[in-house]
Formats: C-alpha cells, structure tokens, sequence
C-alpha cells in the first residue's frame, strides 16, 4: 500500500530538527573556539567558528581541565 | 506429558487446586526484587523518615528533636510555595511534552528511511546530561549574549530568568527539549506495534489520515500515554539539576521547587533535619498524585495480551 506525503508533519519534523540541531551545532562550535574567541563572540557565532582551534579539546583530554 | 505418563502407569493423578496454574510463580520468585527494593527504597526511605525528626548539621551525631522540624517546615511559606511549583511546573511539563512526544513518536514510527536519519538526531538530547543541557541553554538564553540579545522584539529586555513567568517559561522548554525524545521513543515502539490491520479497516471505512490518528492510533497507545505520564509526573516532581543551573530557585524564591528547597535546607543551609522532611513531604506529593493517575486511568485494571510470568 502506498503511502501520501504528509507534508505537515515533514514541516513540524523539520522545525523540530532546528531546534534540536542549533543548540548543538552551538555547543560543538564552542569545543572548537578558544575561550577568548567564546567570551568575545558568545554562543551565537554562526556560521562557523574563525579560527578553529583543538586547545579546548586536547586541554579536556589531557587533564580535565580547559584552563 | 504428565497425562501420558498417567495412561502409561496407569496411576490417577491428583487434582490441582483450584485457582492455580501450572507454571505461576510463587513467593520465592518475588523475593530478589522484594530485597532489592527493601534495600534501595524502604530502607532509605525509613531513614530519612528517622532523620526528619532530629537535628543534624552533618558533623556529630543526630539529636532527637520531636515534630520541631515539620512544625518548621510547614511554617515556612517557602514550603508550600515550592509544593506549588513543583506541582505547577510537572503539570506543565506532561501537558507540553505528552502531545509532542507522540506526534514525534507516532511520526517516527513511519517506515521511511529518512525518518530514521532523523529520528536518530532529535534522540541525541537524550544522551546529554542534564547538567551539560542546562550549561548550554543558560549560555543560549544569557540576556546579554545569548539569543534573547539578539531578538529583543520577541524577548522584551531579553532576561529571561528575570521573572517568573519566564524563569518557569525556561525550564518547561528545557526539559520538554531534553525529555521529549525519551517519550517519543515509548511512542514509537507502542506506534510500531499497532496492528496494520486497523489502519486497513479504517481505510476502507473512509477514514483519513487524521481520524486513523485519533480513532486508531491515540486509542492504542493508550496504555503508554500512562507509562509516560507516569514517568513524567516522577521526572517532573523531582527535577533538580535544572533549577539549580539555570535559575537557581530565583528570581527570589520563586522557582524554588521542593527538590531545590530540599537541597537548599540540607546542604546549604546544613540542617538536614528539616532538608529530610521536606523531602519526604515530596515522597508522599508525588506518591498521591501518581495514585491518582494510576486510579483515574483505569491503569490499574488494564490487562495486557501477554501476562508475562
């Protein structure tokens, strides 16, 4: 049996994908920013963070720490 | 295989006793979940029961100290507040999250491929911890760098924690963000198990896709719709790790739910006595209201197709 195309849900889905992917692309881009970059940009610096950098995720990882 | 016994020995086998079956478990089978649940719940429980009537700070040993803790604690106008709020914000909580929850789950319970990809990335909330949750939605909605700065004709002055309605505002959207893939999941497994054959019959009824929605599908989840009301009215009542990132309680008092009021007694304010009534007080608030739920439902009177052991 075929199904139709419900195109409401496929919009309600696709809003619920913003909402749910924003805050996440939000919290990786600040993984990839020094915290000056952060402090001076704040969370919304879209569309990507300039410059990229590992410090924040290889401080983490060494020590637990990102000071 | 015990009849062809009994023909072949030719010995009468006695009669069961009626009422019982073959195979059902006897008490030995609900002793392991008996000791676990004594152990992890009814002990603790009996001893923070003890300890809401002592005085404790933490270091020494608990002084008796009668009723004066209850006495205290119901004195308080910030109790009772924060009973109200708790209350008020899981209410809130089920009546956002139940109807998305099962949109969301009903949807990805479809077979389209491209419904997996995506039902995959609206579960990732659900692997964050709270407290990275909270982290990350107190940096969004910071008045000052945040969203709110950027949108001042739909934020007003942008803070957001500010004032009441808002600060609750913010923790309903936080944890309807974070939770309401964990019951679209219940929902989709339950949508999943809706026999194809309704849908047929509906369809040759006439119905379309809205009226197969509320005539088939809401009546057949029926049974999670409960499950996840009653994991959300627990969630809810004991949601913690939230208030105390993102609002602290504030502004004021006026997002102190119990568990934060509890916390705030215990470990703040070093009076465990009291912390221990307060959490109590809860034990009972949300044990009321799930037997409410249970009862008004008809949860407890439901059979399913399969009894289990």
């Amino acid at each position: 049996m075929r199904r139709r195309p419900n195109y409401l849900a496929g919009l309600g889905a696709l809003l619920w994908l913003g909402l749910v992917g924003t805050p996440l692309y939000v919290m990786l881009g600040a993984t990839v920013q020094s915290r000056a970059d952060y402090s001076a940009g704040g969370p919304l610096s879209f569309p990507v963070p300039s410059p990229w950098t590992t410090t924040s995720r290889t401080s983490a990882t060494a020590s637990g720490s990102t000071s | 295989m015990v009849s062809l016994t009994a023909t072949v020995t030719g010995k009468r086998q006695t009669r069961r006793p009626a009422g019982r079956s073959i195979g059902r478990p006897g008490l030995a089978w609900a002793l392991p979940a008996t000791i676990f649940f004594a152990l992890f719940a009814i002990v603790p429980l009996v001893l923070v029961a003890v300890l809401s009537f002592t005085n404790w700070s933490g270091l020494g040993s608990p002084e008796y100290a009668g009723f004066d803790n209850w006495v205290k604690v119901f004195q308080d106008p910030v109790m009772i507040k924060s009973l109200w709020l708790s209350v008020l914000l899981t209410v809130l909580g089920v009546v956002v999250q139940t109807p998305l929850s099962i949109l969301l789950g009903v949807w990805a319970a479809g077979p389209e491929r491209n419904r997996a990809v995506l039902s995959a990335i609206f579960f990732v909330p659900l692997l964050l911890s709270a407290t990275a949750v909270s982290v990350l939605w107190r940096a969004l909605l910071d008045p000052n760098f945040g969203v709110p700065s950027q949108a001042r004709w739909l934020f007003g002055d942008g803070n957001l924690f500010g004032t009441q309605t808002a600060a609750i505002g913010v923790l309903v959207f936080v944890s309807t963000w974070q939770f309401t893939p964990f019951h679209a999941l219940i929902y989709q497994g339950a949508a999943r198990a809706v026999p194809q054959v309704l849908y047929q019959a509906a369809e040759i009824d006439g119905a379309g896709t809205v009226r197969q929605f509320f005539h088939v599908t809401l009546p057949q989840l029926r049974n999670s719709i409960i499950t996840s009301m009653i994991l959300m009215i627990v969630g809810g009542l004991t949601t913690f790790d939230t208030v105390l990132i993102l609002t602290q309680g504030g502004p004021g008092t006026d997002t102190t739910i119990s568990a934060y009021y509890m916390y705030d007694k215990a470990f703040k304010g070093f009076d465990f006595g009291a912390g221990a009534a307060v959490a109590l007080m809860l034990v009972v608030v949300a044990t009321v209201i799930s037997l409410v739920v249970v009862r008004v439902s008809g949860y407890d009177k439901m059979t399913g197709t399969k009894e289990g052991l």
